[in-house]
């Protein structure tokens, strides 16, 4: 059994929370966001012959007035950025997002994940967007809340990132 | 400088290769180009070269610095612990394979001491509960708990632990402090736990939440939180954070606990700590650790264990004495078992211990002692001895003779003995009891034949009446009756003939009781005056004289003989009787 700490991110209100939320193993409720800035979940997946146990820490989003802490960053093995297929701020904050923890942490494993894509007629991330977001090397993964689509897919694609290749088969 | 000592080197070269192969002489130039470059330090580099192929010149350099090396690596990092670990793991094993002895000897003075302490330690703590509980469960405060568990529908066990609880270390988390993964966790018996892992990043995240919410330096770090009666204390090492949640109050030493086994810890898995990954297996070996700070103090003082070294005592004690009344049952019942089966005439078919006594089965036969008698002095212990009797005959020959008295009845002049199973008769009986030893003798169990040629039987009634005989012979042989001179008439006779005739009736009737028939001669006799003529005829008219008269008086003629003439020689004027029995 591996542990690993993962972050979950994005801008505020991108549907962070409620994407994950019924994938996970819970023990705290939504207000700990708003309090503490931080709820962490457990995520178990299991990846070839590897269990792995992934520490979800669910951030609160980032917009003008909220940052996310450094200190919430420290010892990540992973990350997922959360963007709003619908608002093109969330596009920006997750690049910014993304080169923030280049900088600060340097290569980490990492998934885009494009939210709402049963809103699809509303989105206004393009494919120059999405061929961006590929061209940084990560899995770029559609997903979707309400239809409960492609989380699954979104932690595997990140737990494959996690787990060392010697082990994978 | 340098090119002379080329040119020096250059002649040493000259001087060993002098006869080098015109085909290599290219290579020759090369040497010379090197001697000429490096000069002395040529020769030093193909020394080392040289020693370094030489396998066993190699050996003897490095086995100069090895152990230096080992100290020097051990002293920067754990690698060489880690690198080591599976080699010795394997040279254990490979010895204790080999030769167990060795090791246990070598481990002997460590395992020992060890071992002891742990067993006291654990009598002492079993002995400590076993008191408490015993208190608890005696003691009037109890019954007040147990009303209160029911008052407010706890279980007992939980009031008794807030009643009691001064503080209980519930969890111990040891967290690695970059990311907040849990590495190891451990939990006392009584606490609930929820997912731990959640919890152990959670409290990283609260930590870096204050930290940053009030601008703390990064080096401080939190210490405590609080929350009614529960405490989470902090104690920050390098690469991992120990958390203990704490119910109660708990006392100042728990903090320097923590900190201690956070040190240890960090000395234990400084290299798994500085290196970590993600994989927490390598930090079971931390739970003992963890486990050591799972304390909890209760509300009472250390007392001795009276009450339980009381109970100890009471049990010991029953125990012995029951024991003891076990054995000493037993030997009683023993005891009865040989005494029954010494004792003629019992035999004991059966014995065994039920749940209500020892039980005897016992063949008796009719002349031996009762079997309760003869155990009667050990039955006076309260012991219940229970005898069941069946009865038996026995072939002992002082059983046969008893059971033959028994049986006889013989009459005091009569002696019975045994010998060889025939059943000897001796002394004087009647002839009924013999009719009855003839009957009786030979059914008799155990006797075969009888001998009784020594029994000499007498019949008492034909003796007596032979002796009535004689006495009345002898009684009408002695009457007289008297006449006048020379007459034979009668004169007062009456008397004389009424006892002639009562005394010849009993003999009469006597004689034939005796089978016997008795014959009355009647002679008559004369005095010697007149003629012998005259005195015959008068003797002769006197004896019918009176024959005549018995007669008639009753006498049955049968009895009463033709009368004999007087012989003569008696001179006396009567008649007198002669009897004869045939």
């Amino acid at each position: 059994m591996l542990q690993k700490k993962v972050c979950l991110l994005g801008a505020f209100s991108v549907g962070k929370t409620s994407l994950i939320q019924r994938y996970v193993n819970k023990l705290f409720s939504e207000k700990y966001l708003t309090t503490v800035g931080v709820k962490i979940d457990k995520k178990q997946i299991t990846v070839g012959a590897t269990d792995l146990s992934l520490m979800v820490w669910d951030i609160a989003g980032e917009d003008d007035f909220t940052n996310i802490r450094s200190a919430h960053l420290r010892g990540l093995s992973g990350y997922i950025v959360v963007i709003d297929g619908t608002r093109q701020n969330s596009f920006n904050v997750a690049l910014a997002l993304h080169e923030r923890i280049k900088t600060e942490l340097g290569e980490v494993a990492a998934v885009f994940a494009l939210n709402k894509c049963d809103l699809k007629d509303q989105w206004v991330i393009n494919r120059e967007h999405i061929r961006t977001l590929a061209q940084l090397g990560y899995p770029v993964i559609e997903t979707s809340a309400k239809l409960d689509q492609g989380v699954e897919e979104m932690f595997m694609g990140l737990a494959r990132q996690l787990v060392p290749e010697n082990s994978k088969a | 400088m340098l090119v002379t000592e080329a040119l020096d080197s250059d002649d040493a070269i000259q001087q060993t290769k002098p006869q080098n192969p015109p085909a290599t002489e290219h290579l020759d130039a090369l040497e010379q180009l090197r001697v000429l470059l490096l000069g002395a330090d040529y020769q030093t580099l193909s020394d080392l070269r040289q020693q370094l192929l030489d396998r066993e010149r190699y050996s003897l350099h490095v086995a100069e610095v090895i152990s230096e090396a080992l100290t020097l690596r051990a002293q920067q990092d754990n690698s060489l612990a880690e690198a080591l670990s599976s080699t010795i793991e394997t040279a254990v094993s490979r010895s204790v394979e080999n030769n167990p002895s060795r090791l246990a000897n070598a481990l002997y003075p460590v395992m020992g001491p060890a071992i002891r302490r742990s067993i006291q330690e654990v009598l002492q703590q079993a002995l400590e509960t076993f008191n408490y509980l015993l208190e608890q469960s005696l003691s009037l405060r109890s019954l007040f708990w147990r009303f209160d568990a029911w008052r407010t529908g706890r279980s007992y066990s939980e009031v008794v632990l807030l009643k009691t609880l001064v503080y209980q270390v519930e969890q111990v988390f040891l967290i690695h402090r970059e990311s907040g993964l849990l590495l190891q966790h451990a939990v006392s018996p009584q606490a609930i736990s929820k997912d731990p892992d959640i919890i152990s990043a959670m409290l990283t995240a609260i930590q870096d939440f204050i930290r940053d919410s009030f601008q703390v330096s990064s080096d401080n770090s939190l210490k405590t939180l609080q929350l009614a009666e529960l405490t989470v204390f902090f104690n920050q090492g390098p690469y991992a954070t120990m958390a203990a949640v704490v119910r109660g109050n708990p006392p100042a030493e728990l903090t320097t606990t923590l900190t201690e086994v956070n040190e240890q810890i960090h000395r234990q898995s400084f290299y798994f700590l500085k290196t970590f990954q993600g994989d927490t297996a390598v930090f079971k070996r931390c739970l003992p650790l963890l486990e050591r700070c799972l304390k909890t103090q209760l509300r009472y003082t250390k007392k001795f264990p009276w009450l339980a070294i009381l109970a100890l005592i009471t049990f010991t004690g029953a125990g012995v004495w029951w024991s003891y009344q076990y054995y000493q049952h037993k030997l009683i019942a023993e005891q009865a078992l040989s005494v029954l089966r010494a004792e003629p005439g019992l035999v004991v078919v059966g014995f065994e211990k039920t749940s209500e006594g020892y039980q005897y089965e016992i063949l008796k036969d009719p002349q031996a002692r009762e079997p309760a008698t003869v155990i009667q002095s050990l039955q006076t212990m309260g012991l219940p001895l229970k005898l069941q009797t069946k009865p038996y005959l026995s072939l002992e020959p002082e059983f046969v003779l008893a059971r033959a008295k028994q049986i006889l009845q013989p009459p005091a002049q009569v002696k019975l003995s045994l010998e060889e199973k025939a059943l000897v008769v001796e002394g004087q009986a009647t002839p009924s009891w013999q009719q009855q030893l003839m009957h009786t003798g030979a059914l008799i169990s155990g006797v075969e034949s009888l001998e009784q040629s020594k029994l000499q039987v007498i019949d008492p009634a034909a003796e007596q009446l032979a002796e009535r005989l004689r006495v009345l012979v002898a009684q009408i042989e002695t009457l007289r009756f008297s006449f006048s001179s020379g007459s034979s008439a009668l004169e007062n006779v009456q008397e004389h003939a009424q006892q002639a005739t009562t005394l010849m009736l009993d003999l009469l009737k006597t004689a034939r009781l005796a089978g016997k028939m008795p014959q009355v001669s009647i002679s008559g006799s004369a005095d010697e005056t007149g003629s012998e003529f005259t005195n015959g005829r008068l003797a002769k008219e006197r004896a019918l004289a009176m024959r005549d008269y018995l007669l008639e008086q009753g006498v049955p003629a049968v009895m009463i003989a033709v009368p004999k003439p007087d012989n003569g020689h008696r001179n006396e004027r009567s008649v007198h009787y002669q009897v004869d029995l045939f």
